[in-house]
């Protein structure tokens, strides 16, 4: 067997740890890669996969590495696809030409119903998918200066790109960390049927409501903050209990953060200027605030 | 207690023996997993790493075999209790459904 491949995969390791491992990591690679229950291109992804996994734990700050980031994301994963697919059928409902629907709207709508499939039957293919086609139907269009949808002011997303950016990163690292279980058709099929009923609800809220502005999808908006900060609050009391729990709530509150800020300036009138660099700000420092929870681990892992 | 990941169970669960090195651990894990779990040798030093941090396994000793080095890993107390734990959990987590009347429905056996 080559260990041609090998050596250059174990470059993606930090270099102490390679003069340290490097010998033994190739070698046991070497002899998996030998046997015919792996191959030299399966072990050299697995150690090119570890040494990145390994630098970008070393990136990390040291009292944010033991926090359960992975473990937190899959408890946001509905929830996030749920919330995302709502906001979407209530900004189609609102401003989407119903009929032709056009490539974004489109893009947003299947791209939502895709993360929500994914997410209910634990396809973590599928969900990322369709998470990255909302992040490229808005983010990235917007980013890339594209007309249409995201101009017209929806509601998570409205504030800006940076705004925009959070939630949808959350609900794309989510969906890429499905985690793999076996779910039967039935049981996905169930999960999906509960998680599209508040989609249906908004859209038909919304849709029966063209009239006035402000009312359904604030109050859908505002549905969706008081949940995220029950889940947060939730999360800070069973801390001790469950630290995913209490990251996944951080994680949602400060997501939702500068949007719901700039939704209560609003109420209050101030909608202008500062008040959004603002809104922004204390979003960043809810941001902040969910990374210093996030570490918190009462449970060690022994009995 | 979190729950440990099935890479890290079943790389426990190869050293209940006694010390192995790293192929033998992933060929361990694989037939104790009916080849459910192939570990490359990048997961696999990861979860022992992860596992060594928490205090779970320690290295054993190192060997140059044939001109391969080898790394011995053992299991220590606390890893055979964290071991042992994860085990009753599975178990118990796992009777909520096998002990329901509709089991063998479920698990699309014969009744």
């Amino acid at each position: 067997v080559s260990p041609r491949l090998l050596r250059l995969a174990l470059r993606a390791y930090p270099g102490d740890r390679r003069r340290r491992d490097g010998d033994v990591l190739l070698d046991t690679a070497l002899e998996l890669a030998a046997d015919g229950g792996s191959s030299v291109r399966r072990e050299a992804g697995g150690l090119a996969l570890a040494g990145l996994a390994e630098r970008a734990a070393r990136a990390v700050p040291p009292p944010l590495r033991g926090a359960p980031w992975r473990a937190a994301l899959a408890r946001l994963g509905l929830p996030l696809a749920v919330a995302n697919l709502a906001l979407w059928s209530a900004g189609v409902a609102r401003w989407g030409p119903l009929w032709p629907l056009g490539w974004r709207w489109s893009a947003l709508l299947a791209g939502s119903l895709l993360a929500l499939a994914g997410v209910a039957w634990s396809r973590r293919a599928i969900a990322a998918t369709g998470a990255g086609l909302v992040v490229l139907a808005t983010v990235g269009g917007h980013l890339l200066g594209l007309p249409g949808v995201y101009a017209a002011e929806i509601g998570m997303y409205t504030v800006g790109v940076d705004a925009a950016a959070v939630p949808l990163v959350l609900l794309l690292l989510a969906a890429t960390w499905v985690p793999r279980r076996p779910r039967s058709p039935l049981a996905g099929l169930r999960r999906a049927a509960w998680a599209i009923l508040p989609a249906a609800a908004a859209f038909a809220a919304v849709r029966a409501d063209r009239g006035t502005p402000e009312d359904p999808d604030t109050l859908l908006l505002a549905a969706i903050g008081a949940v995220t900060a029950l889940a947060f609050a939730a999360g800070v009391v069973r801390m001790r209990r469950d630290p995913a729990g209490a990251v996944a709530g951080s994680l949602a509150l400060a997501a939702v953060a500068p949007e719901a800020v700039w939704i209560g300036l609003g109420t209050l009138g101030i909608s202008d200027g500062p008040w959004l660099n603002l809104s922004l700000l204390s979003g960043a420092g809810l941001l902040a605030a969910a990374i210093v929870l996030a570490p918190i681990r009462a449970a060690a892992r022994t009995p | 207690m979190e729950p440990l990941r099935e890479p890290s169970y079943f790389a426990l669960a190869a050293l209940l023996d006694g010390p192995l090195h790293g192929y033998a651990i992933a060929q361990r894990a694989g037939e104790l997993s009916d080849g459910r779990v192939r570990l490359t040798a990048g997961t696999l030093y990861g979860a022992l790493d992860r596992l060594a941090r928490e205090g779970l396994v320690e290295v054993d000793r190192e060997e140059t075999v044939q001109g391969r080095r080898r790394r011995y890993h053992r299991l220590t107390g606390a890893g055979r209790e964290t071991l042992a734990a994860e085990a009753t959990r599975l178990r118990d987590t796992a009777a909520v459904v096998t002990a329901h009347g509709s089991f063998r429905r479920l698990a699309g056996e014969p009744s």
